[in-house]
């Protein structure tokens, strides 16, 4: 079976910043791989030579086995994107932004069902400057899955949501992860990670410090803390990793 | 297809929400028309401030002057009415001794000379000497001749360009800032629909413009078009085309949005003063007028005002559409090249 991602030794500098360092990582279909990691990791610079928009160095990206050199149109017909600092246009209407989307594509989801998915139904004719943050995150969602996809990239979508918020985004990635969607996760939460992804890679300064299922991480790293509290126990693996790391620059 | 459908028609709307776009395709052309075309087409001609020194010799032809509706008479003394003279409030100061009329103004100054022309006149027909030749006036008012004739087509250009550039060109570059652009290109969107996209979306609000400079012209000043109404909208389309090109160019990399502004300012300011939107460009140096010849602006400019005013047909401004046309084309394939999605 080939995997919707398969990464080997990426790496990617900016002059002589090493931003990414000999990065490998893959993604099976209906699997939800988190990404997590500190401000300035290189979880972004990742995302977006995956996605096309950066090249990498060196290394090689396959996706669903071809590469973009090669199939860019395929491969952008098969995927759903979204980026960490993007604000669609604020004076679109929820349904002008997805029927725009949507026009880009050959195949495409009935805006309705979409909206039912992320449950912006009541507000499908509001511009997208009256909606709220979490609404307007919904939105780039929706505009992620217009196609169909079957991969979806997320940076950091529930950044700057409140709890509530950030549920009804989980709630949409669990059902597509139902729906056999393969989905790489960029976050600052463990418990998202936690909840989300089957497995999860811990980012720092550009390389993989560790990776794995969440409880085999907790397992390996967070000994001689307390085991026993379930709670933020992923936190006590991610700081210990990434807190060793900072002291030793 | 269907795709470039639906991004014209989002351009339309980008267009529509967008409240300074109102202003500048609308609001300001017709300000720009009503302001300017009372100020320089006044229907009468404003009498002249004239200030009678009060040491003069009375004499009754000072009677017939003040009983003129075509002179302003202000007394003073002359120191008084000096200053009025330079404070631009008099346009002549008049002193009449038993043979003598004395008339201090700047020669410079083609309104000072035609009052002084107008009083002498006035002075010599009240003393009863018959004039030789009686002066006949034609007043001449006819649709074509006045300075709004010679603004409209300006304005229209110059709203053409401004369009282009602030509208067309400032919303691509807060695209870029917002990352907006980005996500287009991990889409399967043709980057060229895009562009045309934007020529497109462009010529929907361009009618707007026509017709609201149009139409107000016409409905305020009976401003009308002298030759083919299609030849200047075909014109008004070029120039739309090839601004708009210009405009993606000038949009092309920055993501900046005052440094934007502030560019494209520097380029169309100077581009509308010395390519005659509001002005005849005989009046500046020849040197000047030279240069402008290549503005695309005054390429606009002149062939709209050519069929406006002088009724010209396609043939005989054929070569400044070639010229728009190439404009077009030019700046099309430069900015494809150059453009940048983030
Ligand atoms: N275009 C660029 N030019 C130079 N340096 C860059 C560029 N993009 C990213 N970097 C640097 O690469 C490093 C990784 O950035 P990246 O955006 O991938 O981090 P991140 O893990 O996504 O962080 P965050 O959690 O803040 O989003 C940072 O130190 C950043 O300064
Ligand atoms: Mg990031």
């Amino acid at each position: 079976m080939t995997y919707l991602i398969e990464v080997k030794n990426l790496s990617k500098s900016f002059r002589s910043f090493e931003a990414v360092k000999d990065l490998s990582l893959h993604v099976e279909q209906g699997e939800c791989l988190a990404i997590l990691g500190p401000n300035g990791a290189g979880k972004t610079t990742t995302f977006e030579m995956l996605e096309g928009l950066l090249k990498p160095d060196s290394g090689e990206i396959l996706l669903f086995g071809k590469t973009w050199d090669k199939d860019r149109s395929e491969i952008l017909s098969r995927i759903g994107v979204q980026l960490q600092e993007t604000s669609l246009y604020k004076r679109f209407t929820v349904r002008e932004t997805l029927e725009l989307f949507g026009s880009f594509y050959k195949q495409r989801k009935p805006i309705k069902e979409l909206l039912e998915l992320v449950d912006l139904s009541d507000k499908m004719d509001v511009e997208l400057r009256k909606l709220s943050g979490g609404q307007k995150q919904r939105v780039y969602i929706a505009a992620a899955l217009i196609n169909d996809p079957e991969l979806i990239f997320l940076d950091e979508p529930t950044t700057g949501l409140d709890p509530l918020a950030r549920r009804g985004v989980w709630n949409i990635i669990n059902n597509l992860k139902k729906e056999g969607v393969g989905i790489l996760l960029s976050t600052h939460h463990m418990e998202e990670a936690e909840y989300l992804a089957s497995r999860i890679v811990i980012l720092d300064s550009g390389k993989i410090i560790a990776q794995g299922t969440s409880k085999e991480l907790i397992e390996k790293f967070s000994g001689g803390e307390k085991v026993t509290v379930r709670h933020g126990t992923l936190e006590d693996v991610f700081l210990n990793l990434t807190g060793k790391e900072l002291a030793n620059v | 297809m269907y795709s470039l459908f639906v991004m014209i028609k989002c351009r339309w709307l980008e267009f529509r929400r967008e409240p300074s776009a109102f202003y500048y395709v609308i609001l300001f052309p017709i300000i720009s028309i009503v302001g300017l075309g009372f100020i320089f087409n006044s229907p009468q001609r404003k009498p002249f401030s004239i200030g009678v020194d009060s040491s003069s010799q009375f004499n009754s032809s000072l009677y017939e002057l003040r009983g003129n509706d075509q002179f302003k008479v202000i007394d003073g003394s002359q120191d008084s009415l000096e200053t009025e003279l330079k404070r631009g409030h008099i346009q002549l100061i008049l002193r009449l001794t038993d043979k003598e009329a004395h008339f201090v103004y700047d020669p410079q100054n083609n309104d000072a000379y035609m009052a002084r022309l107008a009083v002498s006149a006035n002075l010599e027909k009240a003393a009863g000497q018959n004039p030789k030749f009686l002066p006949v006036d034609t007043q001449v008012s006819a649709a074509g001749l006045r300075y709004v004739d010679f603004l409209i087509p300006g304005l229209l250009a110059f709203s053409i360009v401004s369009t282009s550039l602030f509208g067309t060109g400032q919303l691509i570059v807060a695209n870029r800032r917002d990352n907006l652009l980005k996500r287009y290109f991990v889409t399967p969107m043709k980057p060229l629909s895009y562009m045309v996209s934007h020529i497109v979306g462009r010529l929907l609000i361009l009618a707007m413009e026509i017709s609201v400079v149009l139409i107000s012209g016409w409905l305020i000043f009976g401003f009308k078009v002298q030759g083919s109404l299609f030849t200047f909208i075909f014109f008004s389309v070029l120039g739309a085309a090839a601004f708009t090109s210009l405009a993606l160019v000038a949009a092309s990399r920055t993501s900046n949005s005052s440094a934007y502004a502030g560019i494209v300012n520097a380029i169309v300011m100077p581009m509308a003063l010395m390519g005659g939107v509001w002005f005849s460009r005989s009046n500046f140096p020849e040197w000047l007028v030279h240069i402008s010849d290549y503005f695309p602006l005054t390429m606009l400019v002149d062939s709209l005002r050519l069929i406006a005013l002088e009724g010209a047909s396609f043939g005989d401004a054929w070569s400044m559409a070639g010229k728009l046309l190439s404009m077009t084309v030019i700046f099309a394939a430069g900015a494809s090249r150059l453009f940048k999605w983030y």
